[in-house]
């Protein structure tokens, strides 16, 4: 994996999301997934950090906004985020634990 | 057969003691339908062998809701079998809940309706079994309109959550 000077676009990512990622690992630790959940997750830093406007799908633009909406899925964990190519920032919308106990995308 | 498929959600409902599993019907993964039902439901298995290795007792009832699947194929009810037994023998019941169509009527033709419990209506469910399945979710991702409005975004920005932030607090909680 690329080091952090390849790194295109800033992250941000809602507070709330914290602890909503911290009980998806903890679903993966119950099902014996904790080291593929941080793989995933560090996968999905990488994506978002260097290619958000290749990666994952392109679902939607909001001209207000300025932001493309687009989903991506890195092994168990799926992402909604908007990428803003000006500003060169990503932000993230929600996280999904495919299959997850949570019901998220 | 290939089949319209299908991600599983799970809840756990601990005070029912009860896994309720409803499946949608969308395909994220690229697998056919089979081999992703069967991934799926090895997931479950993982699940419940997970709980079995916890604190807590095996879930009483594990409820699968296949509504959403207009068809079975013999794959997939050979996984279902499978499933059943494994859980029979830890002491759990598994109770399909189905719509019998003609694509999910392999369950009676076969005469798997005697040996698995098969509910079609859900106030059976509730009625037999004194179970209310929680509110569904119902549009896979590629239905769904996801946006932001400006107040959220500013609120993300003066947070200044960053993805470091989030892994580093992953990586310093992860259970040993």
């Amino acid at each position: 994996m690329l080091s952090d000077g390849f790194e295109r676009f800033s992250i941000q990512i809602p507070p709330r999301w914290i602890d909503e990622l911290k009980a998806m690992r903890d679903e993966a630790v119950l099902l014996g997934r904790a080291e593929e959940f941080l793989k995933n997750l560090k996968e999905l830093k990488y994506r978002l950090s260097v290619e958000p406007d290749e990666w994952g799908e392109s679902r939607e633009y909001l001209p207000v906004l300025q932001l493309e909406m687009r989903f991506g899925v890195v092994g168990i964990i799926s992402v909604w985020y908007g990428v803003d190519v000006v500003r060169q920032t990503v932000i993230v919308k929600s996280f999904g634990l495919r299959g997850g106990l949570d019901g998220s995308p | 057969m290939a089949t319209d498929y299908v991600r599983l959600i799970r809840r756990i409902h601990r005070s029912a003691n009860t896994v309720e599993v409803r499946a949608l019907g969308c395909n994220e993964s690229g697998l056919d339908g089979d081999t992703a039902f069967q991934e799926q439901l090895a997931d479950l298995h993982q699940l419940v062998v997970a709980e079995l290795r916890t604190e807590h007792d095996a879930p009483k009832r594990v409820v699968l809701d296949l509504r959403q699947l207009n068809s079975l194929s013999d794959r997939m009810t050979g996984d279902l079998v499978r499933l059943h037994r494994f859980l029979k023998a830890v002491q759990t019941q598994l109770i399909i809940l189905v719509t019998r169509l003609p694509g999910t009527d392999i369950l009676w033709h076969s005469k798997l309706n005697t040996v698995l419990t098969v509910v079609t209506d859900i106030a059976v469910l509730h009625r037999e079994h004194g179970i209310e399945l929680s509110p569904g979710e119902t549009l896979p991702p590629e239905e769904e309109s996801v946006t932001f409005t400006g107040e959220e975004l500013r609120e993300i920005e003066a947070a200044g959550v960053s993805m470091d932030d989030v892994i580093r607090e992953i990586e310093a909680t992860m259970p040993r």
